[in-house]
C-alpha cells in the first residue's frame, strides 16, 4: 500500500513537471523511457528467478493449479469486454488491453502508453493500480462472499508479491503457493497480451 | 517486444545463479522500485505535458474504475466456480 502510494506521488511529480514543462528535453525523449522499460524488465527478471517462493511454486504444480491464472485471464478479460460499452471513446481492444494488466500497474501503463497513447496509459494506470488496492482492502469480504480463490484472482499478477500478504491472511497458507504461482504466470503474461491485444 | 523477452529470459537466468549469494539478491529489489519511480515519473511528466489528458483525468479515473471493477467481478466470478469445482472439500 505505502508503496503503491509513493509510486503515485511520483507520478503526480511528474505531472507537475510535465505540466510547468520543467524538464529538459533529454528526459523526455522516447529512448530514454524505452531503455529505462529494459532495465526494469530485466530486474524483473532476476527477481522472479532469485525468488525461492516462485521456484517452489512450479516445483509444486500440477495441473490443477494452472487453472487458477487461467480462470484470472478469462474473467478479467470477459469483465473487461462486458463493461466495454459503457466506456465512450474506448474501443474494445483497448478495454481488454488495460484489463490485461492485471494489476501490473507499472508495466502495462508504460507498455499501453507506448502502443497506444498516454490517454488509455493514464486509464491503465489507475485501473490497475485500483486492482491492487481493492484486493487489498476487500479480501476479507472477497474470501467471505466469492470463496478462498476469490482474493488471489483479483488481485491478479500482485499476488504473488504486493497483495500475497492479505492473501495469506484471509484464504490461508495453503493458498499462499496458488498465488505466487498465479501471479507469477500473470506477471509474465502481461507484456505479451498486452502487445498481441493492441498490435494482433 | 523481442528485447524485452530476451531481457526478461537473461534476468531470470542471472537471478537463478545468483539466488543464494544473499547480498547480491538484496540489492535488486531496491534497483526495481527506482526503476518503476523514474518510469513512472517520465509517464507521469508526458501526460503533464499532454493537455486533452489533463483536462480529462476525472473521466478517465470514472472509465477506469469501471473497467477494474470489470475485470475483478470476471475473474472472482470464475474462480468461485473452479473453486467450487476443484478446491473447496479437497483442502
Amino acid at each position: 500500500m505505502t508503496k503503491s502510494l509513493v509510486i503515485s506521488l511520483f507520478f503526480a511529480l511528474g505531472i507537475l513537471a510535465g505540466i510547468l514543462d520543467l524538464l529538459p528535453g533529454f528526459f523526455m525523449d522516447n529512448d530514454f523511457s524505452t531503455y529505462a522499460l529494459y532495465f526494469l524488465m530485466f530486474l524483473v527478471g532476476v527477481e522472479i528467478g532469485a525468488d525461492k517462493n516462485a521456484l517452489n511454486a512450479i516445483k509444486k504444480f500440477n495441473l490443477k493449479i494452472l487453472a487458477i491464472p487461467l480462470s484470472v485471464v478469462i474473467g478479467t478479460l470477459a469483465g473487461a469486454a462486458a463493461v466495454s460499452p459503457l466506456l465512450s471513446g474506448i474501443s474494445l481492444r483497448e478495454s481488454l488491453a488495460v484489463g490485461a494488466g492485471f494489476g501490473y500497474y507499472s508495466l502495462s501503463s508504460v507498455f499501453i502508453s507506448k502502443i497506444s497513447g498516454e490517454t488509455l496509459g493514464v486509464i491503465a494506470l489507475i485501473s490497475n493500480i485500483s486492482r491492487e488496492i481493492i484486493t487489498l482492502l476487500f479480501a476479507p469480504l472477497l474470501v467471505k462472499y466469492f470463496g478462498k480463490l476469490a482474493p488471489i484472482a483479483s488481485g491478479g499478477a500482485t499476488a504473488m508479491d504486493t497483495t500475497l500478504p492479505v492473501i495469506t491472511r484471509f484464504s490461508g497458507k495453503d493458498y499462499a503457493v496458488i498465488a505466487v504461482f498465479s501471479g507469477l504466470l500473470l506477471t509474465l503474461l502481461v507484456p505479451f497480451l498486452v502487445t498481441i491485444i493492441l498490435k494482433a | 517486444m523481442l528485447t524485452v523477452l530476451a531481457l526478461l529470459a537473461l534476468g531470470i537466468s542471472i537471478g537463478y545463479l545468483i539466488k543464494n549469494r544473499e547480498k547480491i539478491c538484496k540489492c535488486f529489489p531496491p534497483l526495481v522500485i527506482f526503476a518503476v519511480y523514474i518510469l513512472l515519473f517520465l509517464l507521469g511528466a508526458s501526460v503533464g505535458g499532454n493537455k486533452t489528458v489533463i483536462c480529462n483525468l476525472y473521466s478517465l479515473g470514472l472509465k477506469a474504475l469501471i473497467l477494474t471493477l470489470g475485470g475483478i467481478s470476471g475473474s472472482v466470478f470464475v474462480s468461485m466456480i473452479v473453486y467450487k469445482l476443484f478446491f473447496k472439500g479437497n483442502k
